[in-house]
């Protein structure tokens, strides 16, 4: 039984070929029982491997739980990525399932609903703070996205031209598109 | 750099992939006048994300860029400041003399600063921060946890979480400020909406100077101020009752404070946690989990459940109540809540499998999820809870998706159904037929091998289905692609078959593999055949079997001609074919396997042949016993809340291998040669408890004894040092003293210790006994409670442990199986001796056999440890005289009559002479 606080001890991001997009894995020191929590997992070789094989089990949409490895994963699928949350295999698993939610949901505030590969490493900024604010070293610091969301600061332009392009164009497009469709959804 | 070439394709990301030289040199930005937000802000971003793809960076590296960004404190921008955080975080470990920048840190901490990285400056703080200095930030964190922005009390909780363990002293003073953080009772202002959020947080992100934080309806700090609570008074086990029941909320639990579900989740645990030391508060919590299992949050709903699940002695009314919410998730459209339930009833079921029964139409239900980890759950539990009646059905819908799924899950399904034909017989038809369809389909080595290890076990455990099952095994090796299976199967029909109604069906399929298959297998087919050209009853039969050996002779293989020619051989004359094929002992193989280990490694024994006599024999029913593999739906798929299940108990011939390799590392002992003999089990001289405890093994030597003893010492602000043991021969025994190996320090973390105590023995070829009066000694001193280290005074103490004996029976005799009117016959004519012993005390034939089977140490034969008359019986037992003492056999034969006891005429045939004084030696005594 997880008596600490500590409760997630990686958050991952994977794209399609199961590559790592992001991987933060937490070895807190502060961890009561550090030198038996921090093996597992240590380096570089290790990690790959868990993540190599956590993608091939969890590839194809609709799980969005498995026990992989004596760890417990939660995670999303969105677009060509995998947002994965790891925590101990004793660990509530509506207590991860709400810490994913909640970074997932702040991520697509934070990147207009376009969570996908290109996107997230062009406002790359954006989603290592905002995972910054939602866990501190494996600590879930907070679980409301839109408190998140508003919690990450965005760069302030050197110039303060707005690009009018076709991506731009296309792109608050799609949002309003998918504004009206979740709209009429719930009618 | 494949890797990282192939991400450089997708053109304008590459600049997020150069590698650290790159960002090292670049760093020079962060010297630029007037500093560029944008452009420092980007480059930070990088090294961040540089540490999260796996780089590392040296303390030098790490130092330098530590000190590089911290040139930007300088600037204003919060866009900026807020990314400097991050950087500082993650550097933080690696970079040396960071505690430089605690200054500015602070600053940034202040309470009237209404900027949006407060949070972070004080997330970032307890990092960098040397321990002694935690005094110094007293008041900010005072004033900080007790802060009406949440993201900034809580900030604080976190910071002070991570500190604790190197500032304990300090952090418990803010005991009283994280108390009032738990009872918040102000209400941050409901929030409308998340889609308002959305359009709002880009001007409020944008603009420093008018910051306002979107309020978080999630009360988390709530859960880091119970976080910080439960970590300063978690030694004292009332206060937490107390912070249970004033955070509990009263009976129903709607009373509480607590609105944050992670909170609750955490008391239950301290709940839970209360209760496994103390049962006597079971009642109370459990009234307060009962409240729980009706909150509105799921989570609260989970863990409250499992709490109650994991729970020792639960009253089967409660536990009904968890039962059935975690019924409720298993309908959820959820599969996190499917998942979580699942998992919970899967390990319930290993203890309570009638109270999870109520879920099994839920449970069927979720066969066919598309998560397959819920499916295991669901059939693993299943199969654990279903009754007769269910079992056919269930078989039904298992075979319709056996097709779809994986290896490593058939193996699982398979190895659940094994157990499932163990525990109801009469179900075997359906499912043999099931086993054998499967067995038809594809599938790897694993996979095969449980299907053919679980018809073994029906063939081993359930007469009816023997025929049927074998001749699924005699078509499943036609065509089988494995040898190591073939050959299994090949020894089984050799066993099974000529026993059978129809031995000549077998034979067909048996010669088939001579001729189709490789060595290996003709040769394994070629053992098979010789057993049923002895064993089959009828003469024609074995007339034909000595034909196809008869063939085999022309074999390729010289294996497979050797094997055909000695059969041949040993059919022909009697007496050879009851050693070679009928025999029903085999060595014990540990022994056998350990004695040839010993015999490699010495180089003086490899000049004689490698001696038999002294391994113990076991008989088929015995190895079967030992070998008996655990159901692997006892193992699988147990949530992890638990410790690894405890290992299976290590046989007998394990703990003997790992008392050589104890005995090996102590030097003193290494020249004492072979062991000859160590005890089966430790002997405990304590009451179990007792506050030092303490066992003994015996190991006999050639010319030596040594005593083992281990000690365990369970007090744990004590140290124990130059533990000894001084023993005390009660009379003249044979035996002198050697030496006396201490042990120099002992802690609860370092127990057990192992003191040896090694005696000679005067004469090698007597075997000594007696009782030992043994006294543990050492200096016992108190440990500092806040160093950890031993005072400088302490007093000597002795602790009187209970006698050690050195017996006949297991120390000198060991158990051996042998067939016993044979070798009674052949021992006619060496050692023997009869006497006669009136046993008075004896109250029945019965006692009289269990007690002289304990004395003497042997293996009773023919199941004569059981008597059938209650006036007359005789006891057969056989066993080894270790140190080449050879076969020992001993007859019993005992009258009953009332009044007068057992009478006892016992008869002792050995190898050699003192073997049979020995015996004889040990029942007078």
């Amino acid at each position: 039984m997880n008596l600490s606080l500590f409760t997630v001890s990686a958050f991952l991001i994977l794209d399609s070929e199961g590559h790592r997009v992001l991987a933060k894995y937490y070895h807190p020191k502060s961890h009561p029982n550090a030198s038996e929590a921090n093996k597992h997992l240590n380096t570089l070789k290790d990690q790959r491997a868990f993540e190599k094989g956590l993608w091939a089990k969890t590839k194809k949409p609709g799980g969005d739980i498995i026990l992989y490895d004596s760890q417990l994963a939660v995670y999303r699928h969105s677009l060509d990525l995998i947002l994965y949350i790891v925590g101990s295999p004793a660990e509530n698993e509506i207590m991860l399932h709400g810490a994913l939610t909640a970074l997932c949901d702040a991520v697509h505030l934070l990147l207009r609903n376009q969570v996908e590969k290109r996107v997230v490493l062009e406002n790359l900024d954006l989603v290592l703070l905002c995972l910054d604010e939602t866990i501190d070293d494996g600590i879930i610091v907070e679980t409301d996205s839109t408190t998140i969301a508003s919690r990450v600061s965005r760069p302030k332009a050197d110039t303060t031209e707005i690009v009018i392009n076709e991506q731009t164009i296309m792109s608050a497009y799609q949002t309003v598109r998918d504004k009206v469709q979740q709209k009429i959804q719930q009618l | 750099m494949a890797y990282a070439s192939k991400k450089e394709e997708e053109g304008g990301l590459s600049s997020y992939y150069n590698n650290k030289t790159t960002i090292i040199q670049e760093a020079r930005v962060f010297n630029e006048s007037p500093i560029s937000p944008r452009k420092c802000r980007a480059l930070l971003t990088r090294i961040v994300y540089l540490l999260y793809i796996g780089e590392s960076l040296s303390s030098q590296e790490a130092t330098t860029l530590f000190f590089g960004t911290t040139k930007l404190f300088q600037h204003k921008d919060s866009a900026l400041r807020q990314m400097v955080y991050l950087a500082i975080k993650e550097l933080a470990t690696t970079a040396e003399d960071v505690i430089m920048v605690t200054s500015s840190i602070m600053k940034d901490m202040q309470p009237n600063s209404e900027v949006i990285y407060r949070p972070n400056a004080i997330r970032a703080l307890c990092r960098i921060i040397d321990p002694s200095m935690a005094q110094g930030v007293e008041r900010f964190f005072k004033a900080a946890i007790v802060d009406r922005t949440p993201s900034i009390s809580s900030a604080a909780l976190v910071s002070s979480y991570h500190l604790y363990p190197h500032a304990k002293d300090v952090v418990k003073r803010w005991v009283n400020e994280a108390q009032e953080a738990v009872n918040a009772k102000s209400s941050p202002s409901f929030f409308g909406g998340s889609s308002g959020g959305y359009l709002n947080f880009g001007s409020s992100g944008a603009s420093s100077s008018g910051y306002q934080p979107i309020p978080s309806t999630s009360y988390i700090a709530q859960y880091h101020a119970l976080g910080l609570l439960y970590l300063i008074r978690k030694q004292d086990r009332m206060a937490v009752t107390k912070m249970i029941q004033q955070l509990g909320g009263g009976k129903s639990g709607a009373g509480t404070t607590l609105k944050n579900p992670m909170a609750l989740c955490m008391l239950i645990r301290y709940a839970a946690k209360i209760v496994d030391e103390d049962p006597n508060v079971q009642r109370q919590i459990l009234d307060l989990l009962d409240g729980w299992l009706r909150h509105k949050s799921d989570m609260v709903n989970l863990e409250a459940a499992r709490a109650m699940c994991e729970m020792k002695s639960v009253p089967s009314a409660q536990l009904s109540k968890a039962i059935s919410v975690l019924q409720l998730f298993l309908s959820s459209p959820k599969p996190v809540l499917k998942f979580a339930a699942a998992r919970t009833l899967a390990s319930l079921a290993l203890t309570h499998p009638s109270s999870v029964a109520t879920c099994n139409v839920d449970l069927e239900n979720l066969i066919a999820d598309p998560n397959r980890s819920v499916a295991t759950y669901a059939i693993t539990t299943l199969l654990k809870t279903g009754n007769e009646a269910s079992v056919d059905r269930l078989m039904k819908q298992i075979t319709g998706f056996m097709s779809e799924i994986s290896d490593e899950f058939k193996v699982i399904i398979v190895d659940a159904i094994r157990s499932l034909c163990l525990k109801f017989p009469t179900k075997h038809v359906s499912m043999l037929s099931f086993l054998a369809g499967v067995l038809r389909d594809e599938g790897g080595y694993d996979f095969k091998r449980a299907v053919v290890e679980a018809m073994f076990d029906m063939i081993k455990y359930i007469a009816d289905c023997k025929e049927q099952a074998l001749s699924h095994l005699c078509e499943f090796i036609e065509d089988c692609e494995f040898t190591k299976l073939s050959v299994r199967i090949l020894h089984l029909l050799g066993m099974e078959g000529p026993g059978s109604p129809q031995p000549t069906k077998y034979i067909r399929f048996i010669y088939n593999r001579v001729v189709l298959e490789n060595a290996t297998v003709r040769a394994a087919a070629v053992s098979s055949l010789a057993k049923f050209g002895v064993n089959a009853i009828d003469v024609g039969l074995r007339r034909s079997i000595g034909v196809l050996l008869n063939r085999c002779l022309d074999d390729v293989d010289d294996e497979v001609r050797d094997r055909a020619a000695m059969y041949l051989k040993v059919m022909k004359e009697r007496p050879l074919a009851d050693v070679y094929i009928k025999e029903e002992s085999v060595f014990s193989l540990a022994a056998l396997e350990s004695k040839l280990v010993a015999y490699i490694s010495d180089p003086v024994a490899v000049s004689q042949p490698f001696d038999t006599t002294s391994i113990p024999k076991v008989s088929r029913a015995q190895l079967a016993a030992e070998s008996v593999r655990q159901s692997t739906l006892d193992t699988i798929a147990i949530p992890v809340a638990r410790a690894d299940p405890t290992p299976p108990p290590p046989t007998a011939a394990d703990t003997q291998s790992a008392y050589l390799q104890q005995l090996a590392e102590v030097p003193e002992l290494t020249e004492y040669g072979p062991v000859l003999n160590s005890s089966a089990k430790p002997a405990q001289l304590t009451e179990s408890e007792t506050e030092y405890q303490v066992t003994c093994v015996k190991h006999i030597f050639k010319e030596h004894i040594v005593f083992q003893f281990n000690v365990t010492n369970t007090l744990p602000d004590t140290i124990l040092e130059q533990v000894s043991v001084i023993m005390q021969p009660q009379a003249d025994c044979g035996l002198t003293e050697d030496f006396i190996i201490p042990v120099p320090a002992l802690t609860t973390s370092t127990s057990p210790g192992i003191v040896y105590v090694s005696f000679s023995r005067d004469n090698p070829e007597e075997y000594a006994t007696g009782s030992f009066q043994s006294t543990l000694k050492f200096v016992s001193k108190e440990l500092d409670p806040s160093t950890g280290e031993p005072e400088d005074e302490g007093y000597e103490d002795e602790y009187q442990l209970e006698d050690v004996e050195l017996a006949v029976g297991g120390d000198y005799i060991i158990p051996s199986y042998a067939s016993f009117s044979s070798e009674w016959d052949r021992l006619r004519t060496g050692a023997s001796s009869t006497e006669t012993f009136s046993l008075t005390a004896m109250e029945s034939i019965e006692a009289a056999c269990d007690s002289i089977i304990e004395i003497l140490n042997m293996e009773p034969l023919g199941g004569t440890e059981t008597p059938t008359s209650p006036s007359v019986h005789t006891l057969q037992l056989s066993g080894l005289v270790n140190g080449g003492g050879g076969k020992v056999l001993v007859r019993c034969r005992m009258t009953y009559t009332k009044g007068e006891g057992v009478t006892l005429e016992l008869g002792v045939r050995a190898e050699q002479e003192r073997a049979c004084a020995l015996v004889v030696s040990a029942v007078s005594g």
